[in-house]
């Protein structure tokens, strides 16, 4: 049983011949038909693909679409482009490095922690001093003023004029 | 229609921009390139009713986009452009459906091969329509272009979007390919006997 176009362009399943399909009249008819069905046409059926390009795998088969083709990857713009972004990324990562690595930060750091540790000292001293200073004991607290007026009395008196 | 003279690409896109001319445009399009788009399917998808269906799907999409078309590049590879994507995305969703192997979906294409009542070709021809049949999708392409529509690397490149290089070396394997395989069916042609 072969399948054959007849004239109205309908498969012909009754001829057992071996016919050789009249192309002549397939294709006039193929044109006759899409000009009737692109008038009745809604505004977009199908998802558009004419500005894609195929994709292939490494062995030839093919894997889907792409919108940039494989010659635009080679293009020297879109190289450019990628050779610029990695630059700087890699200028952006050597920067921390060796914010991270330099000995002066390594001094700044040291430098910090000596702060740090100073800082609560400070407070653990100003925590005793607070704590003299609620004490009704008075020599204690005599002792303290003294202590905190040792500067001031150590300064000389500008004799300059 | 028949017998008149068919205007060049640029006329026949300019008409199409204009609505009162856009179907005569649409109707010339179809008569100059029909034709080469269905042979160009039918290469892929090998059975005539799925070569219909994706020329259907392809000239569906030609109208609809040709308003869009930029002319930085060739109307005709536009088209071919359109028609290799239906094409392989026709034979990518039957293998897919079909949950075959590569090896099972050539024999699968071979069958109506040997069965089709419009395919006339002779021997010699059908051999070589297997050889096509057994290359991988990229190469096949290729040959399609290179071969039968006589394209230029250049105009492949526009219709694949793959450099010039590359398209060169596809076509050198893929000859290879089918050298190969035309020797093996003449030896087994010539000396059958040994096959036994």
């Amino acid at each position: 049983m072969k399948t054959v176009y007849n004239s109205d362009n309908k498969r012909d399943m009754k001829t057992n011949e071996m016919k050789q399909p009249d192309m002549e009249s397939y294709f006039t008819d193929f044109s006759a038909r899409m000009l009737q069905r692109v008038q009745s046409l809604p505004a977009s059926t199908f998802v558009s693909t004419e500005n894609q390009f195929p994709q292939f795998d490494t062995n030839d088969q093919f894997v889907g679409f792409s919108s940039s083709s494989e010659s635009t990857k080679r293009s020297f713009p879109f190289l450019f482009q990628r050779i610029a972004s990695m630059a700087a990324l890699f200028i952006i990562a050597f920067f921390i490095a060796f914010q991270q690595f330099h000995p002066y930060t390594k001094v700044a750091n040291e430098n910090e922690e000596m702060l740090n540790q100073i800082a609560v000292s400070d407070l653990e001293s100003s925590f005793y001093l607070n704590e003299n200073t609620l004490t009704n004991d008075a020599d204690t607290h005599a002792e303290w003023i003294n202590e905190l007026m040792d500067p001031i009395n150590d300064i000389q008196p500008n004799t300059g004029l | 229609m028949k017998g008149a003279t068919i205007p060049e690409d640029s006329e026949i896109i300019q008409l199409f921009h204009e609505l009162s001319t856009r179907e005569l445009a649409y109707s010339y399009l179809l008569q100059k390139y029909q034709q080469k788009l269905y042979w160009h399917i039918r290469r892929f998808v090998v059975r005539h009713e799925d070569a219909d269906d994706v020329l259907q799907n392809t000239c569906i999409k030609i109208w609809e986009n040709l308003m869009r078309f930029r002319s930085d590049s060739r109307l005709y590879t536009w088209l071919f452009r359109i028609a290799t994507n239906e094409a392989l995305q026709f034979v990518q969703k039957q293998r897919a459906g079909l949950h075959i192997s590569m090896d099972a979906f050539q024999e699968e294409h071979e069958m109506p091969l040997h069965a089709d009542s419009y395919f006339d070709g002779n021997r010699a021809e059908r051999t070589l329509q297997e050889a096509i049949l057994g290359l991988p999708d990229k190469q096949k392409l290729v040959f399609h272009l290179r071969y039968f529509e006589q394209m230029s690397y250049e105009e492949i490149s526009e219709v694949c979007g793959t450099s010039e290089g590359a398209l060169k070396a596809s076509y050198h394997h893929a000859v290879q390919k089918i050298e190969k395989y035309l020797q093996r069916s003449l030896n087994q042609f010539l000396r059958p006997e040994s096959n036994l």
